[in-house]
């Protein structure tokens, strides 16, 4: 009852050992040419901030050189009219506070929409999702009206407020998924003991998804560190942040490449250290719960 | 009494972000449909006067505006279609199992972490006429003093380059989880029915990592078709690169008026909006 | 000519650890033989490694008589059944089951006919359009057959296939592939850890112990004539009693004391003995059925309390505790017994067993007589 005879043996077939070597060296090739890709503007940034101006301007390009470090300096310290130091400080109150706020108010919502049911509940998930759909640049138009009209402009406040309101859609989102996983027992022996269900939520919950909320507050702070538009069009002179300062260059006549890289440089740092230190823990927060 | 305790506790947990999304979201939205209907400028000191759908009229006949969304589109489908195909190609060449293809990988999520607007400002000088490196590279090859960021359709290119470079390895990350959430087990009952690598890969692979190709494909899609910082930053809007943001941003706060600029930003909503519904409803409609 | 020989093959894994250890076994054609053996025996290394699904480290396998060590899975007509059935998540049942003809590119129409016929012979006929996820273990379990039988391989490979089903599920499925593989006549292997399931359902059976074979035959043969101590533990229920014992000689000729009682020992079976084991500390093994309860006190007589009853229908099984250890013995129910009653055992020695230090047999193998039930 046999469909097909036995072929003889030795014919090809791809477990033979000649091929793999070959076929390996391909694949890793491909990788390190689009790994080289990715790194080699960041190579460009670090140099170009460590060159002089004629470097920098050279035709062909100058690849080897003195590092000199004074643009460094030169960008972070100089008086008269902003350093970009000022800019730094700033980017740091604002994206510190407003994702303390963002992680602890949408921890919250994820928690009410997470463990109870109520009328409504899908409505006001849907709308809290949403709202992360909202193009910034539609929005910002009526918000810096808004803004206006309170007195808010040019403040670090608004800004807080602004960048909460929009992390706080990102953290319900993920965080009701890791909620939702946690066993209800828990909680249930909680209320069971006599604890109310704020203090449920502060002391059993949120311990519990700890690595979660790491991992949500990380890319709040990206994000908000990132973050352009809002920045540029709410803020002037005394609240603007690092990516105001670098769109200043844009456009402008005066091209001090050495110093815009340098801030480029030290504007990115953070995120990568920040990308560095959560990738141990990057795959495990995002897939435990994430995918709802 | 446990019901208004219950009450009141979601008060507490979801009242305060309800509160700020509503101020912020919400609150705006009807602000901008209301700016919509006046001519608003920032320039003019006198008070707004109120044009009904005027603005929405000349919106339709301005042919800046159609253009801005054609251009808007374009980036969109070559940004988000290049990163698709490289994406899916590299996450399958990062899964070989070679040794050093694990730490390859994660260094090639670099681009991922910059700031938008430090990529535009790192391409745009790469590009540049004068003294950029790519232009160097190029000319250097022999194709000649390349003025990328000034001649029409390139620019349009570089943008997508600089897009591209950024995002593809997010694309290639998701595709790369993915393809190592299928069970080792569907390959080997593959082999054991007789169906050749060929036949493996566009009979198993293939459509069990649909799903989250479709997913980041959407994500992709709506994060692009709003980007502005690279426009900001490479071309300002020259050259046939002026995307819908860029002429919603420069209409409001370059020429200072937001009457139009709020009736575009009204269109962008609804045109976004119905897009993502869309989307989104064809996505869990597959998923049930 | 054998359909399948191993011939002294071995799986050395990347990290040292050998699963399989110079095996040697031949399965005739249309022949059904089960692997049996405990957890982690190299049972299952030494089924893929047949699959094509792992490579062998050592020694050759071959198939009718040509070697296929390099040969990929694809290519040598098996199918196989596995373990956690395997099904394809991503398509419905049909799909699943029509997959080996699709992968060989037969036409639409056959594929139809053939996968409702195979799905009629399984009874899952209604639940083509379902996919796995919607489906209970037994009812995969049923789909994995059905995807392995539709194109009528020259062999099967069973990977534990009642692992995870349910008692009353185990049973009627046994029969069910022992009526298939008499329908289909199909070579086959599998792989199983329950001796019970082993004998109700293959010809002959292959017991593995830590990578190397113990033993090649049928359950009859395996239950009389076990090569060593673990055959006998492992086959057999309710299972095999083990003793302590000592070679020591009487009046009568050889005799193994176990206890203080002395068992002599049939002269026709003593032939393989030596005086070197004459010192060792040996095992006697006598199953349950061969132990008989004696009112008479000799010298051969061990004596103990009754320590459990459970009735098994027309028998039941007795728990005596000796000092030296608990037996147990099968008695006809009508007998009354109370716990704490002490009773006297004997043993039929013409199909007893004794094992050396190492484990090995030492007596010559009993012949049945003809025409005995158990």
């Amino acid at each position: 009852m046999r469909e097909a005879t036995i072929p003889p043996p030795a014919s090809r077939h791809r477990s033979v050992g000649h091929w793999r070597p070959l076929r390996t060296g391909g694949l890793l090739a491909v990788a390190v040419a689009f790994v080289g890709w990715c790194v080699f503007p960041f190579y460009i940034m670090i140099t170009t901030a460590l060159k002089t101006d004629p470097q920098i301007f050279a035709w062909p390009p100058v690849w080897l050189f003195h590092p000199v470090l004074r643009n460094m300096q030169n960008a972070f310290f100089v008086v008269g009219g902003r350093s970009a130091l000022f800019f730094l400080m700033n980017s740091i109150i604002v994206t510190a506070v407003s994702t303390i706020l963002a992680v602890l108010l949408g921890s919250m919502t994820a928690y009410g929409l997470a463990r109870f049911h109520f009328p409504g509940d899908r409505n006001i998930a849907f709308f809290i999702l949403s709202t992360r759909f909202a193009p910034p640049v539609a929005f910002v138009i009526p918000t810096y009206v808004l803004v206006e009209r309170v007195g808010l402009l040019d403040t670090r406040l608004a800004l807080i407020i602004v960048y909460t309101a929009a992390n706080v859609s990102f953290v319900t989102w993920i965080l009701r998924g890791f909620f939702v996983d946690i066993p209800k027992e828990i909680e249930e022996a909680a209320l069971v003991d006599g604890y109310r269900h704020i203090e449920i939520f502060w002391r059993v919950a949120l311990p519990l998804i700890k690595p979660g909320v790491i991992t949500t507050g990380i890319l709040c702070a990206v994000f908000s560190w990132n973050e352009f538009l809002y920045a540029m069009i709410l803020t002037q002179s005394r609240a603007s942040t690092l990516p105001v300062y670098l769109s200043q260059f844009s456009g402008s006549t005066t091209l001090v490449w050495d110093q815009y890289m340098a801030v480029g440089v030290i504007a990115v740092l953070p995120v990568l250290l920040a990308a560095w230190w959560l990738e141990k823990h990057l795959v495990r927060g995002m897939t435990f719960g994430a995918v709802r | 009494m446990q019901r208004t305790a219950l009450r009141a506790t979601l008060a507490v947990l979801i009242g305060p972000s309800l509160l700020l999304l509503t101020a912020l979201n919400v609150a705006p939205f009807f602000l901008g449909v209301y700016m919509s209907l006046y001519y608003w400028s920032l320039a003019n000191l006198g008070p707004p006067r109120f044009l009904g759908l005027l603005n929405y009229e000349y919106l339709f006949a301005d042919y800046r505006f159609i253009d801005s969304i054609k251009v808007s589109l374009l980036f969109v489908v070559l940004s988000v279609a290049t990163e698709l195909v490289l994406g899916t190609t590299l996450a399958f060449v990062f899964s070989s199992r070679a040794r050093g293809m694990a730490s390859l990988r994660r260094i090639s999520l670099l681009p991922v972490m910059v700031m938008p607007l430090v990529a535009g400002l790192v391409w745009f000088y790469l590009f540049n006429p004068t003294y950029g490196t790519v232009t160097w590279l190029c000319y250097a090859v022999g194709l000649g003093r390349i003025p990328f960021l000034t001649k029409d359709w390139l620019a349009l290119l570089c943008l997508v380059i600089a897009d591209v470079w950024q995002w593809t390895p997010l694309v290639m990350v998701v595709v790369f989880a993915a393809l190592q959430s299928i069970p080792e087990y569907c390959y080997e009952a593959g082999k054991m029915d007789g169906l050749s690598q060929r036949q493996m890969l566009w009979r198993i692979t293939l459509p069990l990592i649909r799903p989250a190709i479709v997913v980041i494909m959407i994500l992709r899609a709506i994060d692009s078709f709003r980007n502005i910082e690279l426009v900001y930053m490479m071309t300002r809007g020259g050259s046939g690169t002026e995307t819908l943001p860029w002429y919603i941003y420069s209409t409001a706060f370059i020429d200072g008026n937001l009457g139009s600029a709020a009736a575009m930003a009204v269109v962008m909503v609804l045109f976004v909006t119905v897009l993502t519904q869309f989307l989104v409803g064809r996505l869990r409609y597959r998923q049930a | 000519m054998p359909a399948i020989e191993f011939l002294s093959v071995t799986k050395r894994y990347p990290d040292g650890t050998v699963a399989v250890s110079s095996l040697d076994l031949a399965i005739e054609p249309a022949e059904y033989v089960c692997l049996l053996g405990p957890s982690g025996c190299g049972k299952s290394s030494t089924l893929r490694m047949l699959a094509g699904l792992e490579e062998v480290s050592e020694g050759e396998l071959r198939l009718d008589g040509r070697a296929i060590n390099g040969l990929p899975a694809q290519r040598r007509d098996m199918a196989m059944v596995f373990e956690n059935y395997a099904l394809y998540p991503h398509l419905n049942v049909f799909d699943n089951i029509a997959m080996p003809l699709v992968a060989r590119g037969r036409a639409a129409s056959e594929i139809c006919t053939r996968v409702a016929r195979v799905a009629e012979a399984l009874q899952i006929s209604d639940l083509l359009k379902r996919y796995p996820a919607q489906l209970s273990g037994g009812q995969r379990q049923r789909v994995g057959v059905g995807r392995a039988i539709v194109r009528r391989p020259s062999t099967f490979l069973l990977d534990e296939p009642f692992g995870h089903l349910e008692a009353y599920l185990r049973l009627q499925l046994r029969a069910e592939f022992r009526r298939l593989h008499e329908r289909l006549g199909t070579t086959t292997l599998h792989i199983t850890h329950d001796h019970e399931e082993a004998a109700a359902v293959s010809d002959r059976i292959a017991v593995i112990e830590q990578g190397r074979l113990q033993q090649f035959g049928t359950f009859l043969e395996l239950l009389d004539n076990p090569v060593n101590r673990f055959v006998a533990e492992f086959i057999g229920s309710p299972p095999i009693n083990l003793l302590p014992a000592q070679l020591t000689g009487s009046e009568n000729g050889p005799c193994v004391k176990v206890g203080p009682a002395k068992v002599p020992l049939p002269m026709a079976r003593t032939a393989g003995l030596s005086q070197a084991v004459a010192s060792e500390q040996l095992t006697f093994g006598v199953r349950p059925e061969d132990v008989y309860f004696d009112t008479q006190d000799t010298s051969e007589t061990l004596f103990g309390d009754v320590v459990a009853i459970e009735p098994q229908g027309d028998f039941s099984l007795i728990t005596v505790d000796i000092t030296v250890g608990t037996i147990r013995a099968m008695m006809s129910s009508t007998t009354i017994l109370r716990r704490g009653q002490r009773v006297g055992l004997r043993f039929d020695v013409s199909r007893a067993h004794l094992f050396a230090a190492d484990g090995h047999s030492l007596l010559v193998p009993p012949v049945r007589p003809a025409g005995k039930a158990r």
